[in-house]
């Protein structure tokens, strides 16, 4: 058997229904909703507000079906989808090892010296181990490694330490790591469910639960926060309240930095700002 | 944390069937999201509805250190449509190769499941939609 990769294009995009129905009466295993070249909308981001992007008229359907020979299924998408105007092309799919591929892709990480992030499949003895899973902080982004150079480089002092909205759980557990006493909670159970898969590979503990800032009154010495510009701003009263001595921010994009620094700057010390690419870390110290 | 969204990715797989071959794994994999991560997850939220055959349109949002989440939709109305009549494949000349017949009740049936995914607010006009693509399938509409 076969893979072959059938590409339909322009298809309307009111009748995608309908010929999702047919292909998968067809014998099709799957379908891919896609944009025609030049016509995907730019990604709308969580910080975005205002309503979505209207659908374009018409989109590219690929989908695939695994038979021996393709001819008469060809033919017979020739005929059903000519009265739209749409093209249909076929072509082998080169099968490989998708699984590996991807793992391939993901190469250890020295982030400094002394902590290395690495998955399950290629962690060495001492690596901090994350399965790049629905949690975000997979180590392979400038922001997390922000926060994780500030909590290294000796300048952050205390004993316990805050995660907010901690996503895969990577600072977290590089904190428990350092000694601290840490938690950690994130809105999203999915990221929690990650977490903890994480600290249990790390062989730590860490109580990660799933919470908003509005359910969390416990302050640590360190608090970090790798969320978007956006929120903490909006959570600023409740960040300062829970910071014993330092706070990490990160997540914050270079021309949002302001909402951010009018958010703590009149409140707390800024000690340092670093930058990377478009990403801007800040990290603040309660005054003496 | 500071998710930035890097790609939307729409797909439709049957429930509860999805593995490391096409669509999910050149898709997911040229995105660089877990493949085997992704299918567990779909299959254990669609497995209820596996059993039924049904199709799953599932949205992939892809973050910049590939991280993921995805979000399942109701089943295409085409394919409620095509349970609702007993039928296998809609028809190829609609108007004038009737296939099958829904009743309005099951329109209204199929209207309230995909409210939540259909571009209105009210039941009536959904309905309206559904009866519209049972047309365009070449099924009747009875009262």
């Amino acid at each position: 058997m076969t893979w072959w990769e059938v590409d339909i294009s322009p298809w309307p995009t009111d009748a995608v229904e309908l010929l999702s129905s047919h292909l998968f009466t067809l014998g099709a295993q799957g379908l891919q909703e896609d944009y025609l070249p030049g016509e995907e909308p730019p990604p709308r981001q969580p910080w975005d507000d205002g309503p979505a992007a209207p659908e374009p008229s018409h989109k590219r359907i690929v989908t695939w079906f695994e038979t021996p020979s393709p001819d008469e299924l060809l033919a017979s998408l020739q005929t059903w989808c000519a009265p739209q105007g749409a093209t249909v092309q076929i072509r082998p799919v080169v099968e490989e090892d998708w699984t590996t591929s991807w793992q391939a892709s993901f190469p250890r990480l020295e982030i400094a010296p002394g902590l290395t992030i690495a998955a399950p499949w290629n962690a060495e003895s001492g690596d901090l181990i994350i399965e790049p899973g629905q949690g975000f902080g997979t180590g392979q982004h400038a922001t997390t490694k922000g926060i994780l150079r500030f909590l290294l480089d000796g300048s952050v002092q205390g004993e316990t330490a805050l995660d907010v909205g901690c996503g895969s759980g990577v600072l977290a557990i590089a904190a428990a790591r350092l000694g601290l006493k840490v938690s950690g909670f994130d809105i999203d159970p999915e990221a929690i469910h990650n977490a903890v898969h994480n600290a249990e590979m790390n062989s730590i503990e860490v109580p990660f639960r799933t919470a908003t800032l509005d359910d969390v009154h416990e302050p640590a010495d360190i608090v970090m926060a790798n969320i978007y510009a956006e929120l903490l701003h909006k959570y600023a009263d409740q960040l300062v309240a829970l910071t014993g001595r330092h706070l990490l921010l990160a997540g914050i994009l270079a021309d949002r930095e302001q909402l951010v620094r009018k958010a703590f700057d009149h409140r707390l010390e800024l000690v340092e700002r670093a930058v990377d690419g478009e990403w801007v870390h800040l990290h603040y110290r309660v005054p003496a | 944390m500071a998710k930035k969204v890097v790609k939307e990715i729409k797909l439709q797989i049957p429930a509860g069937q999805a593995r490391p071959a096409p669509p999910v794994g050149p898709v997911l994999g040229q995105a660089g999201v877990n493949i085997k991560g992704f299918c567990d997850q779909f299959n254990d939220r669609t497995k209820a509805q596996a059993g039924e055959g049904l199709v799953i349109p599932v949205v992939i949002t892809v973050y910049s250190d590939r991280s993921f989440t995805f979000i399942t939709k109701t089943p295409p109305v085409a394919v409620l449509l095509k349970k609702a009549a007993g039928i296998k494949s809609g028809s190829g000349e609609p108007n004038r190769n009737k296939v099958g017949t829904v009743t309005m009740a099951q329109v209204e049936e199929i209207a309230k499941t995909k409210l939540p995914d259909l571009n209105c607010t009210t039941i009536d006009s959904a309905a309206r939609q559904v009866a519209g693509t049972a047309r365009s399938m070449g099924l009747n509409v009875s009262e």
